[in-house]
């Protein structure tokens, strides 16, 4: 009896504490919200979508958040009489790296850094910010000067709510930023698909990362620490032989070169746990940047 | 007028013959494919983004060849998401709608299972209203709005899940607006018919596996095409005036602004060209290649006859 007690007793506190955390990451994505600035007015009440309901919020193209790790996103218009229209998306995700991960993903690999901490990239007529596990995204439905201007000053009011603790994973920090345009990570074969559809088949990563200079792309593939990559990076050789797409192959120094069918020289080596892969218009330049990154490595580990 | 009166019996037949038959007009499409004085394709570019769309279908021999006198006309736009460059205009909607009702249709109804807001934030709901059409917003969870519907055809996709309303219709206007799309690369007209299939059965077109086996992705395009097999529109309009080309099919994203209104009955070639208009190969279209595969219409626009007017 007094067991029992004990159970019920303790699955009553886990409940307890469970509802607890949840409703205070539902008030945290709530709280992140700008109130009615500026005589913009927000339109009703945010919507939520939550874990695979973000397939009916977003039709086609939810995927690549849940690749990500993906929670919850909240979504609300807001509205100014003679202005037009706002809105404002707020992506709760699972780590702070997952939230990276798509910020650059949407962003193209550019971000700037705002005084307390956290990333952002400005377009035209839409911003991306990335805070701890969120990503949020404001967007002009109207594009004109006025609401171009009101996304500016929603930016600034978000960053007062939530700073900082923006998780740069560090194999992105093995691309420079001063060699680098574009820097993307990503988790899973859709992100790596969506920069360079490499291989038609499991790539077997962790997660890997993409820096983009001038047209050359150059991934770095991560496999768990333990496995053994150089099987790893076998079978990943004997995948890209049997695409039709690719010709010339031949054994280089430490790796593989082969042509794409718009001639892209692509080169894949191996350095500990990654593979590196380059992808241009020239082997010379795939062996730089094989040597930049080896460089890289050694220093980081 | 003798081509609708017999179009409508074969449809009317073809709803004895069972959903399939009505849904898989290929008889019809060939019987009323383009006679060689009309262009496959017509593509008309201005600012005025209604005067491109009628235009481009008056190219083909306007929509009374499409739409008999009488005729209750189905229609699949796109109301993804108001974010600029997502969703098919509404000046678009607007004229497709008036020129039903010009050429003699019974009723004009626009079928989602996307909800009303989407349709109201983009202004697509004022649209469809104000031209006298009706929306038709089915509950995308209510699966019983959806009738199983056998794909003879298919090579992954065996059975779709049609949406029921459009059986009551004569025929199917697809009005897509082509855009990114983060898995396929690409969306026209044939990834939108998607609107029409339950979103429990779109979903199988997603592998289990999708995190880890890119031949999902192509699991993803085969279903479409095959999706294809079974639905046929009477003719297509593509909205190319403005559309997002990266971070698609829901944006934000980069901007483009073609200005340009497409129109023909062949998807393919359709596809083929839309997916020009931002740099992209239709052979390097998995979808596109798949739905060529199937028969569904030509990938190489070389021997093609495609109108191009600028207004």
């Amino acid at each position: 009896m007094y067991k029992r007690f004990i159970i019920i007793f303790s699955a009553i506190l886990m409940a307890g504490s469970l509802f607890g955390l949840s409703g205070k990451n539902e008030n945290r994505s709530i709280d992140i919200f700008p109130g009615n600035i500026m005589n913009w007015n927000m339109k009703g009440t945010p919507d939520v979508y939550k874990g695979d309901d973000l397939f009916l919020y977003i039709n086609g193209g939810a995927d690549i958040y849940q690749e990500y790790g993906f929670k919850e996103v909240y979504s609300v218009e807001y509205e100014k009489e003679g202005a037009g229209r706002i809105s404002v998306e707020i992506y709760h995700m699972d780590s702070p790296t997952s939230a990276f991960g798509i910020f650059s993903f949407k962003t193209g690999g550019k971000w700037k850094e705002s005084k307390n901490g956290n990333l952002y990239f400005p377009e035209e007529y839409y911003q991306n910010i990335l805070a701890d596990n969120y990503l949020i995204t404001i967007t002009s439905i109207d594009i004109n000067e006025k609401t171009e201007r009101a996304i500016r000053i929603f930016r600034k009011t978000i960053e007062k709510k939530i700073s900082g603790n923006s998780l740069i994973p560090g194999i992105i920090d093995l691309f420079d930023k001063g060699k680098f345009e574009k820097r993307i990570y990503f988790e899973g074969d859709l992100g790596l698909m969506n920069i360079y559809n490499l291989v038609s088949a499991e790539s077997g990563m962790v997660n890997g990362a993409a820096g983009i200079n001038n047209g050359n792309i150059t991934f770095i593939l991560n496999y768990n620490e333990g496995e053994n990559v150089r099987s790893k990076y076998s079978s990943l050789i004997d995948l890209l032989k049997t695409e039709s797409r690719y010709s010339e192959f031949a054994v280089i120094d430490n790796g593989v070169s082969f042509l794409d069918r718009k001639k892209n020289v692509i080169y894949v080596s191996i350095l500990n746990r990654y593979i590196v892969v380059f992808i241009g218009k020239k082997l010379n330049e795939g062996k730089m940047f094989f040597k930049y990154i080896s460089d890289k490595i050694s220093i980081v580990k | 007028m003798g081509k609708n009166i017999t179009r409508r019996s074969f449809l009317k037949k073809g709803v004895v013959l069972g959903a399939s038959s009505l849904l898989f007009s290929e008889f019809a499409e060939k019987l009323y494919s383009s006679p060689k004085a009309y262009p496959d394709i017509s593509v008309v570019s201005g600012a005025e983004y209604y005067n491109n769309t009628i235009k481009a279908v008056s190219h083909l021999g306007g929509m009374g060849k499409y739409v008999g006198k009488g005729s209750k006309v189905a229609v699949l736009a796109n109301p993804q998401r108001p974010n600029p460059g997502a969703f098919t205009s509404p000046l678009v909607v607007s004229a497709i709608t008036n020129m039903c009702f010009d050429a003699g249709a019974k009723s004009v109804t626009f079928l989602s299972w996307l909800p009303a807001k989407s349709w109201e934030s983009t202004g697509l709901k004022m649209a469809v209203e104000k031209a006298g059409a009706k929306l038709d917003i089915v509950d995308l969870r209510d699966e019983s709005c959806f009738k199983s519907v056998h794909v003879p055809r298919g090579k992954v996709l065996k059975e779709a899940k049609v949406m029921k309303k459009l059986f009551d219709h004569d025929l199917l206007i697809n009005v897509p607006v082509t855009k990114d799309h983060i898995g396929n690369k690409f969306t026209g007209t044939m990834k939108n018919l998607m609107g029409l299939n339950s979103p429990k059965s779109n979903r199988t077109f997603h592998r289990s596996d999708w995190k880890t086996n890119s031949e999902s992705i192509i699991h993803l395009d085969q279903s479409i095409a095959d999706l294809n097999t079974i639905i046929s529109p009477a003719l297509s309009v593509v909205d190319a005036t403005e559309f997002i080309i990266t971070n698609g099919p829901f944006g934000p994203g980069e901007l483009i602004k073609p200005k340009k209104v497409i129109a023909g009955i062949d998807r393919i070639a359709m596809d083929s060209y839309c997916c020009q208009l931002w740099g992209l190969k239709p052979e390097e279209i998995v979808m596109i290649r798949k739905g060529f595969e199937h028969g569904l219409g030509k990938m190489d626009l070389s021997g093609m006859k495609i109108l191009e007017e600028v207004l």
